[in-house]
C-alpha cells in the first residue's frame, strides 16, 4: 500500500482562526499574564513593577486568611454541588412522569437557569432580611441570616445551589429521557420496588450525565462570585470570603495585584486537579 | 407443576381518548397451555397481555389468575414474568445480573442465586457470555438473556410480547423451535403475542385471532385453519393467503358462479347449499393449495374432479419455492395464488387447466364476513375427534 504523502496546505489553519483569536484575547493572554503578574508585586493600576518570584505564594500559604478561604471555599462547593444536583435529580425524576400541568412544573425547576445570581441574591437578600423577610415570618424565628458567621455560608451555597439547580435538572431530565422506559415495565413484572428501580435502573442509567454534571457543577461552585458580593460580601468576618472573592478583594480593593494572581493560579490548580481525579475515578466508576 | 388457570371475563381497554383498543374480551387459560394471541398491528393483542401482566390498567371486566381477582394487584403480585418485544435489557448491568436480577431484589441468597443463573445459563447456552453486557451481544444471545431472566424464578405463567419479532429470519426459526422445547421442558402456562401466523400456527396449543379489539376466534391450529370462523381469521391464519373470490349461488342448482366461471359442487356441499339462502352477495374462499394443477391432481388421485371443477387460467406469475411452485392468476379480477407441482413450468402468459377441490372451499356472507359453513364443518370436526 502507498501511504499518502500530505502536502502542507494553509486552508484548514484559516478555520482555526477566529476561534484561536477569541481564545487567545479573552483566555490565553489572560492566562499566562496572571501566571506572569503572580511572580510580580504591582503598582495599583495593575502593572508590575518589581519581579519577587515566589513570594507572593509563600505570603499566600503561610496567611491564616487564604486557608480559611479554602476552608470555606470547600464546604460551600460540597453544600453547593450536593444541594444543587439533588435538587436537579429530583425535580427531574418528578417530572419524569406525564401529568397535568407538567410543562409548568418543568419550567418551574429549569427556571434558576435563567435567573442572574446578582438578582437572585438580591430577592434572598430581602426574602432573609431579619425584620420584614419572608423565611422569618414563616418559620416564626427571629435570625439574621446573612449577618450571623452560622448561617451566612450555609444561605449564600443554599442560594448557590438553587441557582445552579436549573441546568442540572435539564440535563437530567434529557439524561432519563434517554432511559428506555421498557426496562422499568420489566422491573415491575421482575418485582423491584421504586426505590429499587431507582437505584438499580435509575441511577446507574444516569452515570454518565451525572458524573458530567458533577465536573462542571464543582467548576461552576468554584467560581461563584455574584451572590457572594451582593448578600455578604465575603462577611460577617471572613466566613464567606470564597477564593473568587478574595482574589477580587485582593485586587480592586486591596490593589495587590500580585497577590491576586497567585491566587488565581492556584485556584486553577485545584480545580485542574480535581478535574483530572474525577476524570480517573470514571473509567472505574461510570457503568457504560 | 402449574395448576394455575387464567380467566378474563368481559375484559376491555378504553383509553382516555376514548380509543377502545379491547373490547369483550372472554377467554380461559388452562394451565401448561402455549397460547397465542395473534392479529394485524393495533388489534389489542399486546394489550390484552400488558393487562394481564398488569403494566395497563383494565378498564372494565374481571381478570382471575388462579382464584384471585387480579385487577388490581400491582406487577409484581402477580408473579408471573415477561419477554418484552425489545428485550428490556439493563443496559449497566451485565449478562449474568440480568438473568439474576429478578432473584437479587428478592434477597434470594447468593449461592442460591448463582445456581441458578448458572443453571438457567446452561439451559440457554449462554454461559461463554455471562460477564458480557447486553451491548456486546448478538439479537438471538439478548434474546435468550431476555428469556433467561423471565425463567430463572420458574414462573408458572410467561407471557412473551413479540419476543421473535427483533430477529432475522434464520435465527427465528431457530428460536421457534427452541420456545417449543421450552415450554416441553418447563410445563409453564405461556401466553405468547405476534403479529405472525407462522409463528403462532407453529407454536401454539391454542391461538386466539384478535381483530380490532375483539377476539374472532379461539382454536387449536388446525382446526383454526381448516375451519376459520369468518373470513378475517380465514384470510389472517395460512400463506400464502386464501383467495376470496365474489361470488352467486343461483337457486336449485348446486353451483357456485363467479364472473363468468362456474364451478359444480359435489354431494357434500351441494347439500350444505340446500340450507343456506340463495344470494348474490357471498364470497368463496379456496385456499393455495386447494386449486390443483393436473399433476398434483394425479398425484392425488382426485379423480372425483371432472369437468365441472375444472377451469383455465391464464398464469401471470411464476415464484419457485423449491419444493414446490407459487403460480398466479387473474380470475374474477382477483389475482390469485396456487400451490402448484415443482413439475409444473407454466410460465407467465401460458394458460393452463385448475381444478378446485370443492371439498375445501369455504363461504362466506359478503357483508358480515361470517363463514356459512362453519357449523357444518364444525361438526364434522367433532365427529373426527369423537372417532
Amino acid at each position: 500500500m502507498k501511504s499518502k504523502v500530505k502536502k502542507f496546505s494553509v486552508e484548514p489553519y484559516t478555520y482555526l482562526i477566529p476561534s484561536i483569536l477569541i481564545f487567545s484575547i479573552f483566555l490565553f493572554y489572560p492566562f499566562f499574564k496572571t501566571i506572569y503578574l503572580s511572580l510580580y508585586k504591582t503598582d495599583k493600576m495593575g502593572l508590575p513593577k518589581k519581579f519577587v518570584g515566589l513570594e507572593n505564594y509563600i505570603n499566600l500559604l503561610t496567611s491564616k486568611s487564604f486557608y480559611n478561604s479554602l476552608a470555606v471555599t470547600l464546604i460551600f462547593v460540597a453544600i453547593v454541588v450536593v444541594g444543587s444536583m439533588v435538587i436537579g435529580l429530583a425535580g427531574a425524576v418528578l417530572c419524569n412522569k406525564a401529568f397535568p400541568g407538567i410543562r409548568i412544573f418543568s419550567t418551574a425547576y429549569a427556571l434558576p437557569m435563567a435567573i442572574a445570581s446578582s438578582s437572585a441574591a438580591m430577592i434572598f437578600k430581602i426574602m432573609l432580611h431579619p425584620s420584614v423577610g419572608i423565611l422569618n415570618k414563616i418559620l416564626g424565628l427571629n435570625i439574621n441570616w446573612v449577618a450571623d458567621p452560622k448561617y451566612a455560608l450555609v444561605c449564600v451555597a443554599l442560594l448557590t445551589a438553587w441557582l445552579n439547580s436549573g441546568i442540572n435538572f435539564l440535563y437530567f431530565s434529557a439524561g432519563l429521557s434517554n432511559i428506555d422506559e421498557t426496562i422499568y415495565e420489566r422491573a415491575s413484572v421482575d418485582g423491584a420496588s421504586e426505590f429499587q428501580k431507582f437505584t438499580r435502573l435509575t441511577l446507574p442509567g444516569l452515570s454518565p450525565i451525572i458524573f458530567y454534571t458533577l465536573v462542571v457543577d464543582i467548576i461552576q461552585a468554584f467560581q461563584s462570585f455574584g451572590q457572594v458580593k451582593i448578600l455578604t460580601q465575603g462577611g460577617p468576618g471572613e466566613s464567606t470570603n470564597l477564593i473568587v472573592y478574595s482574589i477580587y478583594r485582593d485586587a480592586f480593593f486591596n490593589f495587590r495585584f500580585g497577590s491576586a494572581a497567585a491566587q488565581s493560579v492556584v485556584l486553577f490548580i485545584i480545580i485542574m486537579a480535581l478535574t483530572l481525579i474525577m476524570f480517573k475515578v470514571e473509567k472505574k466508576g461510570v457503568k457504560y | 407443576m402449574t395448576e394455575t388457570e387464567i380467566v378474563l371475563k368481559n375484559v376491555c381497554k378504553v383509553y382516555d381518548n376514548g380509543f377502545e383498543a379491547v373490547r369483550d374480551v372472554n377467554l380461559q387459560i388452562r394451565p401448561k397451555e402455549f397460547i397465542i394471541f395473534v392479529g394485524p398491528s393495533g388489534c389489542g393483542k399486546s394489550t390484552t397481555l400488558r393487562m394481564i401482566a398488569g403494566l395497563e390498567e383494565i378498564s372494565s371486566g374481571e381478570l382471575w389468575i388462579g382464584d384471585v381477582l387480579a385487577n388490581f394487584l400491582e406487577p409484581k403480585e402477580r408473579e408471573l414474568s415477561m419477554v418484552f418485544q425489545n428485550y428490556a435489557l439493563y443496559p449497566n448491568m451485565s449478562v449474568y445480573k440480568n438473568i439474576a436480577f429478578s432473584l437479587e431484589i428478592r434477597g434470594v441468597k447468593k449461592a442460591e442465586v448463582d445456581k441458578r443463573v448458572k443453571e438457567t445459563a446452561k439451559l440457554l447456552g449462554l454461559e461463554e457470555v455471562l460477564d458480557r453486557r447486553p451491548k456486546d451481544l448478538s439479537g438471538g444471545q439478548r434474546q435468550r438473556v431476555a428469556i433467561g431472566n423471565a425463567i430463572i424464578r420458574n414462573p408458572e405463567i410467561l407471557l412473551m410480547d413479540e419476543p421473535l419479532s427483533n430477529l432475522d429470519a434464520k435465527l427465528r426459526g431457530q428460536m421457534r423451535v427452541e420456545l417449543a422445547k421450552l415450554h416441553e421442558t418447563l410445563g409453564n402456562t405461556i401466553i405468547y403475542v405476534t403479529h405472525d401466523q407462522t409463528e403462532a400456527m407453529t407454536l401454539g396449543t391454542r391461538i386466539v385471532v384478535m381483530n380490532e379489539g375483539v377476539i374472532q376466534q379461539v382454536d387449536t391450529p388446525e382446526r383454526l385453519y381448516d375451519n376459520p370462523v369468518n373470513q378475517f381469521v380465514a384470510g389472517f391464519i395460512g400463506s400464502p393467503a386464501m383467495n376470496f373470490i365474489d361470488c352467486t349461488i343461483q337457486r336449485n342448482a348446486a353451483v357456485l358462479q363467479m364472473g363468468i366461471e362456474r364451478i359444480g359442487c359435489n354431494a357434500k356441499i351441494a347439500g350444505w347449499l340446500e340450507d343456506i339462502e340463495k344470494r348474490s352477495d357471498l364470497v368463496v374462499g379456496i385456499r393455495p393449495e386447494a386449486f390443483l394443477d393436473e399433476y398434483r391432481k394425479e398425484k392425488m388421485q382426485r379423480d372425483d374432479l371432472g369437468d365441472d371443477q375444472k377451469m383455465i387460467v391464464t398464469i401471470t406469475h411464476r415464484e419457485l419455492l423449491g419444493n414446490e411452485v407459487l403460480l398466479y392468476f387473474d380470475f374474477c379480477g382477483k389475482n390469485c395464488c396456487m400451490k402448484a407441482s415443482v413439475d409444473n413450468y407454466a410460465k407467465a402468459g401460458n394458460m393452463i387447466p385448475v381444478w378446485v377441490d370443492v371439498n375445501k372451499i369455504h363461504l362466506f356472507d359478503k357483508e358480515t364476513g361470517k363463514n356459512l359453513f362453519y357449523e357444518k364443518n364444525f361438526s364434522i370436526g367433532k365427529e373426527k375427534a369423537n372417532r
